[in-house]
C-alpha cells in the first residue's frame, strides 16, 4: 500500500515511517508542511494519506484543511488524520461527504501498532476509524438528547461505540467476548431503534450510524 | 443580586447657581427705610410749618428723593458688584439735602445751601463712571473732582455772601458758571470719545444715556435763566429742574441694567460650581464672564511647551494687546503660569474682583491638570494590566505548544518503543505481557497530559477559535446542553478570544459541579462592538462571585478588556451569568 505521510515533528514522523514500512506499506514521502503534503499527493496519488493537524506555518488546523480537500479532490485517496486531541466538529466535517474512506485517531494510536496498521488498512480499503475518545463524546451527546439512544442497553451502547469506531462485526464479537451472531442481533436492534436501512455493505452501515450519531449529538445552533 | 461591573453612570453637569449674600439684601433694606423715614421726617415737618408755598416744593423734593434712592437700590441690588447703584443713591442724599432749604430751619439752610447743586457733580461723576460705577483715567478723575468742587466747594460762599455783597456773589456764580461750563465741555469730550471707543451695541446704550445725562447737568442750572424769558412761571421752573434730575437715576438705572451686563453671580458660588462639577474650559470662561458681568471676558491658556496662550480649544491667541480697553490679568498656580482672563477695563473697574476670579481660575485649571495626569497614569496602570493578561495569555499559549510539541510526541514515542520490545521476533511471552502493559500505562500517562494540555488552553482555541472551543466544551459536558452561537471568530483579539473561553468553561463547570444543574443554555453572540457570553442553568442558585467559585479572578480579566459581568443566581431559580467583552466588529 502506497502511503505519503504529512507531520512535523521530525521523530514522530520518521517513527511513524519506520512503523508503516515495518509493516509493508511503501512510504513514498514524509514531509512537514501541508503545502508539502499536497503536493506529493498531487505528484503520487497515493492509496492513504496519514496527516497531523496542526503543522507549519500557522500551528492551526492546516492539516486537518488539506485532508478534506484531498478527500474532495482525489475520491480514491484515504486519509486518516491524526491529532493530540479529537474533538466531534473535526469528525463531522471530515465525515461530511458520506464516502468513508475517512479515519481520525489520537496520535497515541500509533503506539498500539497492530490496531493501527489495522484502522488504515480498513479505512484505505474504504472503511472508517474513529477514535474512541471522540466516539464516546458522540455517543454520551446522542443518548441525553436522542430518545432512541438513551433507549439502548449498555450492551448495545457498547456495540454501537465499537461500531462507531469503524470496528467490524467479528472485531466486535472478539473484543466484547460475544459470539459473531449475538453481535449482529445487537446490530440489527440498533438499526431498528435509530430507524436505518439495513444495508448488507458493512462500510455504508457503518457511515449511516455514524451520520445518526453526529445529527444526535450537536449541540451547537449557529445563528 | 446584580453586580455590574466598570459600568460607570454618566453624571448630569452640575448648573452654576448664585446666591447674594443675605447681608446685602439686609443692608438695602436699611437703606429704603431710612430714606422712607427721612422723607416722611420732611414731610411731617413741612406739614407742621403750615406753609402752604413751600409744602408742594418740600412734596416734589421728597418724591425725586424717593426716585433717586430707589432706583439706585434697584441697580445696587441688581448688580452688586457695581458701584453705579452707591452712587445713584448718593445722588439722591444730594437731592434731599439741597432740598432741606424749603424747610426754612436756619441750620439746615447752610447746608442745603451748600449742597444745592451736589446733584449736578453726582450726575458729572455718574456719566464718568458709567457703566462700572468706578472712575478710570486721570482726567475722568480730576474733571469729576473739579466738577464736586464747583457745585460744593464754590457755592458755600454763595451763603454768606449774598445779601451784602452783590459784586462778589456774581463773581462767585460767574466763576461757578465758567469751571461748571468747563467740567461739562470736558465731560463732552470724555463722553464722545468713549462713545467712538464703544461697539454697536454698547454704543445703543450709552449715546442716548450720555445725551440725557450732559442735557441735564447743563439745563438744570440754565433753567433759571432761560425758562422765565420765554413766560414759565417761576414754581414751574423748580418743577422742570426737578423732573430733569429725577430722570437722571431712571436713565442710569436703565443703562446699568440694558448696558450689556449679564446677571453677576458671587465668586464664591461659582468656585463651589467649579470645584464640583467637571466644568469644561468653555463653560468656566462663561461662568467668569457671568459672574464678573463682561460679555467680552475671555480666558486664555498657557501652553507651556509652545510658549504661547491658547483658546480652549488649543488654538494660539494673538497677545497683542491693542485695544487699550481690554486688560490681561496673568493667573499662575505656585507662580507658574498657567493662563489668563482677558476682559474689558469698562466692564470690570475693580481689578481685586479679577485678581479674585484668577484665583478660582487657577483653582479649576490645576485641577483640570490633575485630573489629566490622573487619566494619564490610569490608562498607563489599565495598559500595564493589559500587557500582563497578554503575558499571562502567552505563557499560556507557549507552554501549552511546548507540551504539545515536546512531552506529547516523546510519550507517542515511548509507547511506540515499548510496544516494539514486545512484538520484537525474539521477545518471550512474559516480555510482550510486560510491554504491552507499560505501553497501556503510557498511554494512561498521555491522557493525563492531554487533558492537562487541554486546561490550559484548548486545541480548538489554538487550530479555530472561540466557536470550536465553546462547542467541544459543551460537547462534553456532563448534562445536557444547548449553544447558540453567533460569533465571528476571526474578528476576535486573542485576549478577548481566550478571556470568553475562559469564562464559558468556569461558568459551565460551576452549573455541573455546583448548581447539581440538570441542564444549561449557552448563548455567545456578537453584536456592533460587543462580546456578549450568557450561560443560563436551572439548579439550585445562590452563587455568588465572593463563594470561591473561581469567577473573582475570571472578573479581573473582564476589567482589564473594559468588560461587563453580571451573575444572577437567586436561590432555587438557577444562576444566570453574562459576560460582555469590548471587541472589534
Amino acid at each position: 500500500m502506497r502511503v505519503v505521510i504529512g507531520e512535523d515533528e521530525v521523530l514522530l514522523r520518521e517513527g511513524l515511517r519506520h512503523v508503516l514500512e515495518t509493516d509493508g506499506f511503501e512510504v513514498l514521502a514524509a514531509v512537514g508542511t501541508a503545502v508539502e503534503l499536497e503536493n506529493e499527493v498531487a505528484r503520487h496519488r497515493p492509496d492513504l494519506v496519514i496527516t497531523d493537524i496542526r503543522m507549519p506555518p500557522t500551528h492551526t488546523d492546516e492539516g486537518l484543511l488539506a485532508a478534506i480537500r484531498i478527500r474532495q479532490n482525489h475520491v480514491e485517496i484515504a486519509v486518516v488524520v491524526l491529532s493530540q486531541y479529537v474533538q466531534r466538529r473535526y469528525a463531522t466535517e471530515l465525515l461530511d461527504n458520506n464516502t468513508g474512506r475517512v479515519g481520525y485517531l489520537l496520535k497515541q494510536r500509533i503506539a498500539d501498532v497492530t490496531t493501527f496498521t489495522a484502522d488504515l488498512r480498513r479505512v484505505a480499503a474504504g472503511g472508517t476509524a474513529l477514535d474512541p475518545d471522540v466516539v464516546s463524546v458522540m455517543v454520551a451527546r446522542a443518548s441525553m438528547v436522542s430518545g432512541a439512544v438513551g433507549s439502548l442497553t449498555p450492551r448495545q451502547r457498547e456495540v454501537l461505540g465499537l461500531m462507531a469506531e469503524g470496528r467490524s462485526n467479528a472485531r466486535i464479537a472478539s473484543q466484547l467476548n460475544l459470539s459473531e451472531k449475538a453481535v449482529v442481533q445487537h446490530t440489527s436492534n440498533i438499526y431498528d431503534a435509530f430507524g436505518l436501512p439495513v444495508d448488507a455493505d458493512d462500510h455504508r452501515r457503518v457511515l449511516a450510524v455514524i451520520r445518526f450519531l453526529s445529527a444526535a449529538s450537536a449541540t451547537a445552533r449557529h445563528t | 443580586m446584580s453586580t455590574p461591573l466598570g459600568v460607570v453612570a454618566p453624571t448630569a453637569p452640575l448648573r452654576l447657581r448664585t446666591g447674594r449674600p443675605g447681608s446685602l439684601r439686609l443692608a438695602l433694606g436699611v437703606l429704603c427705610l431710612c430714606a422712607l423715614l427721612l422723607g416722611v421726617v420732611q414731610l411731617t415737618v413741612a406739614a407742621s410749618l403750615d406753609d402752604a408755598d413751600s409744602l408742594p416744593a418740600i412734596a416734589l423734593f421728597t418724591a425725586v428723593f424717593f426716585i433717586w434712592v430707589g432706583a439706585g437700590v434697584v441697580a445696587w441690588w441688581r448688580r452688586p458688584n457695581n458701584a453705579t447703584g452707591a452712587l445713584i443713591v448718593f445722588g439722591g442724599l444730594a437731592v434731599f439735602v439741597g432740598g432741606l432749604v424749603n424747610l426754612g430751619i436756619p441750620v439746615l439752610d447752610v447746608i442745603s445751601v451748600v449742597f444745592a447743586t451736589s446733584v449736578l457733580a453726582v450726575a458729572v461723576h455718574l456719566l464718568h463712571a458709567f457703566p462700572s460705577g468706578r472712575l478710570h483715567g486721570r482726567l475722568s478723575t480730576a474733571t469729576v473732582i473739579v466738577g464736586y468742587v464747583v457745585s460744593i466747594v464754590l457755592q458755600a460762599p454763595l451763603y454768606f455772601v449774598r445779601d451784602d455783597n452783590a459784586g462778589l456773589f456774581r463773581a462767585i456764580v460767574m466763576g461757578q458758571q465758567i469751571l461748571g461750563l468747563a467740567v461739562m465741555v470736558v465731560t463732552a469730550g470724555i463722553l464722545v470719545g468713549r462713545l467712538r471707543a464703544a461697539d454697536r451695541a454698547h454704543r445703543r446704550v450709552l449715546l442716548p444715556l450720555f445725551l440725557y445725562g450732559s442735557l441735564a447737568v447743563l439745563l438744570i442750572p440754565l433753567a433759571p435763566i432761560i425758562l422765565p424769558p420765554l413766560g414759565v412761571p417761576s414754581p414751574m421752573v423748580g418743577v422742570v429742574q426737578l423732573t430733569l434730575s429725577a430722570g437722571l437715576p431712571i436713565a442710569f438705572l436703565l443703562g446699568v441694567l440694558t448696558g450689556g451686563f449679564a446677571r453677576t453671580g458671587e465668586l464664591d458660588a461659582l468656585s463651589a460650581w467649579l470645584g464640583l462639577a467637571g466644568a469644561t474650559r468653555s463653560a468656566v470662561a462663561r461662568a467668569l464672564a457671568s459672574t464678573l458681568g463682561d460679555d467680552s471676558l475671555r480666558v486664555v491658556y498657557w501652553a507651556a511647551d509652545r510658549s504661547v496662550f491658547v483658546d480652549e480649544r488649543g488654538v494660539a491667541v494673538d497677545t497683542a494687546q491693542g485695544d487699550r480697553n481690554r486688560s490681561w490679568l496673568d493667573v499662575r498656580v505656585d507662580s507658574r503660569l498657567v493662563g489668563a482672563i482677558v476682559y474689558d477695563r469698562r466692564m470690570i473697574a475693580d481689578e481685586q474682583l479679577v485678581r479674585r476670579a484668577g484665583e478660582v481660575l487657577a483653582i479649576a485649571v490645576d485641577r483640570e491638570r490633575l485630573t489629566a495626569e490622573l487619566l494619564a497614569s490610569n490608562g498607563e496602570l489599565l495598559q500595564s494590566r493589559l500587557r500582563l493578561v497578554e503575558t499571562a495569555d502567552r505563557e499560556r499559549t507557549r507552554i501549552a505548544q511546548d507540551l504539545h510539541d515536546g512531552l506529547q510526541v516523546q510519550l507517542v514515542l515511548l509507547a511506540l518503543e515499548a510496544q516494539q520490545i514486545g512484538t520484537a521476533p525474539d521477545a518471550s511471552p512474559g516480555t510482550s505481557i510486560a510491554s504491552t502493559e507499560l505501553r497501556q500505562r503510557i498511554d494512561e500517562a498521555a491522557a493525563d497530559l492531554r487533558r492537562l494540555v487541554h486546561n490550559v488552553l484548548p486545541a480548538a482555541l489554538v487550530e479555530r477559535g472561540l466557536s470550536a472551543a465553546a462547542e467541544d466544551l459543551v460537547d462534553r459536558l456532563a448534562i445536557p446542553a444547548t449553544l447558540d452561537l453567533q460569533v465571528d471568530d476571526e474578528s476576535l483579539e486573542p485576549a478577548t478570544t481566550n478571556t470568553a473561553y475562559f469564562i464559558l468553561a468556569e461558568a459551565l463547570t460551576n452549573a455541573v459541579r455546583h448548581s447539581g444543574a440538570s441542564a444549561v443554555e449557552v448563548r455567545l453572540s456578537q453584536s456592533h462592538d460587543r462580546l456578549s457570553i450568557q450561560v443560563a442553568d436551572n439548579g439550585v442558585g445562590g452563587a455568588s462571585v465572593e463563594s470561591g467559585t473561581g469567577l473573582k479572578g475570571l472578573i479581573d480579566r473582564v476589567d482589564v478588556l473594559g468588560g461587563s459581568f453580571w451573575i444572577e443566581s437567586p436561590r432555587h431559580q438557577g444562576t444566570r451569568v453574562k459576560v460582555e467583552l469590548p471587541c472589534a466588529s
